[in-house]
């Protein structure tokens, strides 16, 4: 099959990032218009996504373009270019499809913002960086691009700067996110010494992991090193503070973050560079394991929270911690698969929560309740999204989540029954949420009515999205594992799993009926038998509180004693030389007195002393 | 005959014009020190050109040039020193120092 | 032997001098020909068209196909002569033409003798630059000197301008003997009053007279350094320069220190640092003691010009801390014939001789305007001067800038890049 498409995907981040300059250059002279040259970019980018989507769908062998030399640092050159395969191909599509419908819903949301354009500006460029960052060649091409996903979000966090609690929030997570980077980081400089050839390439990458040349030992720590840079965009416990923070940024910025390019890029790292991961089976005990206890870790948080943005990014970390599971699994195409269909609905319950917000302005769900009857398509199209996102059949997320849990249960029976219980927990929150939102009256008086079309135009295509994506992997097809090279994948209906889960899935339902849709328990049930357990989930185990006095506070007191030693020590020896010279000038201005004879008495000492030492030392042996 | 007498003549000569142009209140003397260097220079020239290593014209004609220089700067020296007085009224050293630091 | 006696046809290799002696004579005729009532400011203009004719033809000397040299050595007229004359001629032309006008304002007499009296004073710096011969060197050098004790002194009622110019010409006198008896050391041991044949004659006997050619060598070097206001021999400098009408100032703090350093760089080049010398006892210590002396003054000279108030002495520490800089390259590796150190002296002298002058005239203008030549003077001038802001901004920008520019590339590069060389090609 021709390379037609493939050929031309690096157009893919390059219209976003045309759409940028163009923004930036003329923002405000364009006003409305900025949202459209956006949509009209996105648009294009995922047209010509979907071409290579589907231009790949026969392939196997992967398409590399890597000739655009960057770098000559003696024998050593390092390319830049893009590769296609298959992984990417979907990445692309599931990036550019994303951000087209929240590039649609933000002409809505942000409609009357006077920043708007800054804001499409911003989005165009995190597209663009996420889409680069997809269709790297090598590790630092991909390191570069993963840098400027950090950037964006920051900016995009932080766009309402004016809030205190945006500022906070975008500070975190650029400083956290840079922690894990710090981590990439050291992995790449690992990589680049020990592989042959110093070649960051993935394609090399992946045939020196797979014929075994690097060492395991050194391959751990790589793949650890690497790990923990996604661990960092991907919100893995204990790096997981910044996301829910994060919420503070608008909201389809949020869907946009959550849901395709900021915590997809942790991800679709670690399955980028799976062949490392393979090579050391500690590494993938380690992923595994981080990701099973985040899943669950975040589940349990999420059941205590009262924002209803904040729900759904523990919901995300929970996931994410699923994905990475499934990853530390070994079973790579679970872990994508799941990506992609988590990027769909749970766009949808951002975008959906967004709508909620605009309608009620209050993300506190205690204040809401009654709204399926206003907002009747955001009712149902949020009751999709959380129907999926529980796991229930056939949505896509019970096919995914399926997948990882069958792994799981083959592999591991302990993060097979902590996927279940997090799955429990996963559906008894969206059922909390879903209800405390719009079941039940009114608990305030806001006039919700439903929003308009750029709202209700991408929920309705994520709806069905959200529906149908888990199609294509399912136990009966396993077609989405064939393309993506993953042959270990197990094609049997597991049943025992699939039973399991939903109930799992159907149990935290019932509970959160009982509690919140018919209030037939109570819902201080917890929280009056055991406030502690309460309490420690509602401020989410205390982890921010621990950072701020272990890191914050140490780091603090070790600045203390730099400044200390500032003040003292390099201000000293600064003062020192300050006063030497102005010592010398006193020095010398007291010679000047003004008495011609003094001033001829010196010239002679000068003379004598210059003489006696210089030339002294020639006559009388003295040195 | 040696050089050594002249050489020793001309140094003590020329240390009492120092010690004078450095010590005197007195500007016209302080002048007339400046002299007396010039002269001890002009003694060791001549001292030179007759009994040194390598006796010659030269030093002969260096210490001409030497006298008529001499005799322009010191009459610079004078008429500087005059206008001077005449603003001042004074020929003290010591009280030049209207300028200092 | 060469011809020792002058040739008609030499002449016309001292045109550029003797431009300057008959426009001077002239001038003084003229002075002293014309009526009182007749304004004396032809001599400026008469002053000027004979620099400019006296630069027209130091330029045609330029790039000779052999160096000239009259009177058996004791005249040269080389490249690095006559780029030296162009320095002295230009700065005395700018000096000439800052002058204009301000000469009456500063209470100075003679404005005629005032203007013409630059002509002897860039003579004597041009004979200085082209000496080959001691007497030639002394002759220059007190041309230039008394020329300037007068001109230091050209304000008559001015207590402060006779003060210094007092303060001048004893100092002035007491280097001069020294440098004389300096020399008068030089030619017993030699015989020669030239300066290529001192140095054959120094080679060959050096051990016999050590001591006399080390006293001689300093008392040169006291000498020379107090011309160019070196430290510590640099003490008249900020009173003189405070004294002096400031075009006088300029003049003193460009073209006298720049021919103060053609006869150092001569006497250098010639005697204690030539390759004849090289390696010997006496050369080391010759160029080490010009590199302390360079130490000395960079130090000195920016650490008493931070406590000055008065912007005429600051700018005289800064020329002690310039001279200090100027030294670098004379006083770094003598020992190989290097051409670059020519070319970073002159480049640095070129490049200070426009910033001094700069300078001082921007001095010129806010003395004008507030009356006093306080550092505070300077106060808010970028309001004041907002209508014609050009040439203090310009120069004051200018200072600064091309000063620490040049102290980098200048000092650091030279100094430490040859001292290194330098010591290690004395290990070896």
């Amino acid at each position: 099959m021709a390379n037609d498409f493939t050929s031309y995907a690096w157009l893919v981040p390059l219209f976003p990032l045309l759409a940028f300059l163009v923004l930036i250059a003329a923002g405000r002279q364009l006003r409305e218009a900025g949202a459209y040259i956006s949509i009209v970019a996105m648009l294009a980018s995922f047209v010509l996504a979907l071409l290579i989507f589907f231009e790949r769908l026969g392939h196997t062998t992967d398409y590399t373009w890597n000739q655009l030399k960057w770098l000559t640092i003696g024998d050593f050159q390092l390319n830049m270019g893009f590769e296609v395969t298959n992984l990417n191909a979907l990445m692309l599509v599931i990036v550019t499809l994303v951000s087209l419908l929240v590039n649609i819903y933000s002409k809505g949301y942000m409609h009357g913002d006077e920043r708007v354009n800054v804001f499409f500006s911003y989005i165009q460029l995190f597209s663009f960086a996420m889409l680069g960052l997809v269709i790297s060649v090598n590790v630092l091409e991909l390191y570069i691009f993963w840098e400027l996903v950090g950037v964006c979000s920051f900016l995009l966090v932080g766009f309402w700067y004016f809030k205190p609690e945006a500022r906070a929030a975008a500070k975190k997570a650029f400083i956290v996110t840079r922690v894990g980077d710090v981590g990439l980081f050291l992995g790449m400089l690992l990589l680049f010494w020990y592989m042959p050839g110093h070649s960051l390439d993935f394609s090399a990458i992946h045939n020196a992991f797979s014929q075994g040349k690097i060492d395991p030992s050194i391959a751990t720590w790589i793949a650890i090193l690497v790990f923990v840079g996604a661990m960092g965009k991907s919100g893995q416990f204990p790096l997981h503070t910044w996301l829910p923070d994060a919420m503070e940024g608008p909201t389809p910025i949020s869907a946009l973050i959550h849901a395709a390019t900021m915590v997809a890029a942790g991800v679709y790292l670690v399955a980028r560079t799976m062949d490392i991961f393979q090579a050391s089976p500690d590494a993938m005990l380690v992923v595994a394991y981080v990701g099973g206890f985040t899943a669950i870790f975040a589940a349990t948080i999420g059941t205590a929270q009262n924002d209803i943005k904040r729900v759904l990014a523990y919901s995300t970390v929970s996931q994410l911690g699923y994905m990475m599971m499934a990853l530390g699994l070994g079973a790579a195409t679970a872990g994508i698969f799941h990506l992609f269909t988590h990027a769909f609905f749970k766009a949808l319950l951002f975008l959906g929560a967004g709508s909620v917000i605009h309608a009620v302005h209050t993300q506190d769900i205690r204040e809401m309740g009654g709204l399926a009857g206003k907002m009747k398509i955001t009712a149902w199209t949020f009751a999709i999204g959380a129907l999926a996102l529980s796991g229930i059949v056939p949505l896509s997320g019970f096919w995914s989540k399926d997948a990882i849990l069958s792994a799981a249960f083959e592999h591991n029976q302990l993060l097979f029954w902590v996927g279940l219980i997090a799955a429990f927990f996963t559906a008894f929150y969206m059922a909390r949420l879903f209800f405390l939102v719009f079941a039940g009256k009114p608990r305030s008086d806001a006039h919700a009515h439903e929003s308009p079309a750029p709202f209700t135009f991408p929920l309705v295509v994520l709806a069905v999205l959200a529906v149908i994506a888990g199609f294509v992997f399912t136990p009966f097809n396993g077609w989405l594992g064939h393309w993506l090279g993953d042959h270990a994948e197990a094609e049997t209906a597991n049943w025992t799993v699939m039973i399991l889960s939903t109930l799992a899935g159907l149990l935290g339902i019932g509970l959160g009926y009982v509690m919140y849709g018919k209030n037939s328990v109570s819902r201080d049930i917890v929280a009056g038998n055991a406030p502690w357990l309460y309490t420690l989930v509602y401020r989410k185990y205390y982890i921010d509180e621990l950072y701020d006095v272990v890191f914050v506070r140490g780091l603090r007191l070790i600045g203390k004693a730099f400044e200390l030693f500032d003040i003292y020590i390099v201000d000293g020896i600064v003062r020192l030389c300050s006063a030497a010279v102005v010592g010398i000038g006193r020095l010398g201005l007291r010679l000047q007195n003004g008495q011609v004879q003094t001033y001829g008495l010196a010239t002679l000492l000068g003379l004598l002393i210059l003489a006696l030492a210089l030339a002294g030392r020639r006559f009388f042996h003295l040195g | 005959m040696s050089i050594t007498p002249y050489l020793t003549l001309a140094a003590i000569l020329f240390c009492i014009g120092l010690y004078g142009a450095l010590s005197k209140k007195n500007a016209i003397i302080v002048l007339l020190s400046i002299e007396l260097m010039l002269n001890a220079v002009n003694l060791n020239l001549i001292a030179f050109a007759k009994y040194g290593p390598k006796p010659g014209l030269a030093g002969q004609i260096f210490s001409l040039f030497n006298i008529t220089v001499a005799a322009a700067e010191v009459a610079v020296g004078i008429a500087i020193l005059i206008n001077l007085y005449r603003n001042r009224g004074t020929t003290d050293v010591t009280d030049m120092d209207t300028m200092k630091r | 032997m060469e011809a020792l006696r002058l040739q008609l046809s030499d002449l016309q290799h001292l045109i550029p001098e003797l431009t300057l002696i008959v426009t001077a004579l002239l001038a003084a005729l003229l002075d002293l020909a014309l009526p009182r009532k007749v304004s004396r400011s032809f001599s400026a203009w008469l002053t000027l068209l004979g620099i400019v004719v006296a630069i027209c033809f130091t330029a045609l000397e330029l790039n000779p196909e052999e160096p000239i040299q009259l009177l058996a050595q004791s005249y040269r007229i080389d490249d690095f002569a006559s780029l030296l004359k162009l320095v002295i001629l230009v700065g005395t032309g700018l000096v000439v033409f800052m002058s204009l006008g301000s000469a009456a304002r500063d209470d100075i007499h003679h404005v005629g003798e005032y203007y013409y009296l630059f002509l002897p004073a860039a003579l004597g710096g041009m004979i200085m630059a082209s000496s080959g011969d001691l007497i030639t060197l002394y002759v220059g050098l007190e041309l230039l000197s008394i020329t300037s004790y007068v001109l230091v002194a050209m304000k008559k009622k001015s207590t402060e301008s006779n003060e210094g110019a007092f303060k001048y010409i004893v100092l002035g006198g007491i280097s001069s003997a020294i440098i004389l008896y300096g020399m008068s050391f030089l030619y017993g041991i030699s015989g020669s009053t030239n300066l290529l044949a001192i140095n054959s004659a120094l080679a060959g006997s050096i051990d016999d007279v050590k001591g006399l050619v080390y006293l001689a060598f300093f008392l040169l070097l006291a000498g020379f350094g107090f011309k160019i206001a070196a430290a510590p021999f640099h003490t008249w400098a900020p009173d003189v320069y405070q004294g002096a009408p400031t075009p006088v100032t300029a003049f003193l703090a460009v073209v006298s220190k720049g021919a103060g350093f053609a006869i150092l760089f001569r006497v250098m080049y010639w005697v204690f640092g030539s390759l004849t010398l090289m390696g010997t006892d006496l050369q080391k210590d010759a160029l080490l003691s010009l590199s302390v002396l360079a130490a000395i003054s960079m130090i000195a000279g920016n650490a008493m010009a931070l406590r000055q108030h008065n912007v005429k002495r600051l700018l005289a520490y800064s020329g002690i801390a310039n001279a200090g800089y100027l030294l670098v390259p004379i006083a770094t590796h003598f020992s190989l014939v290097h051409y670059a150190n020519y070319s970073e002296f002159l480049f640095y002298l070129i490049a200070y001789l426009f910033m001094n002058i700069g300078a001082f005239a921007v001095l010129m203008i806010v003395q004008r305007s507030s009356g006093n030549e306080e550092l505070r003077g300077f106060a808010g001038l970028y309001y004041r001067a907002r209508g014609r802001p050009q040439r203090p901004c310009c120069s004051s920008f200018r200072w600064p800038a091309s000063r620490s520019r040049r102290d980098f590339s200048e000092s650091c590069s030279s100094s430490w890049a040859r001292c290194r060389r330098n010591s290690i090609g004395s290990a070896r």
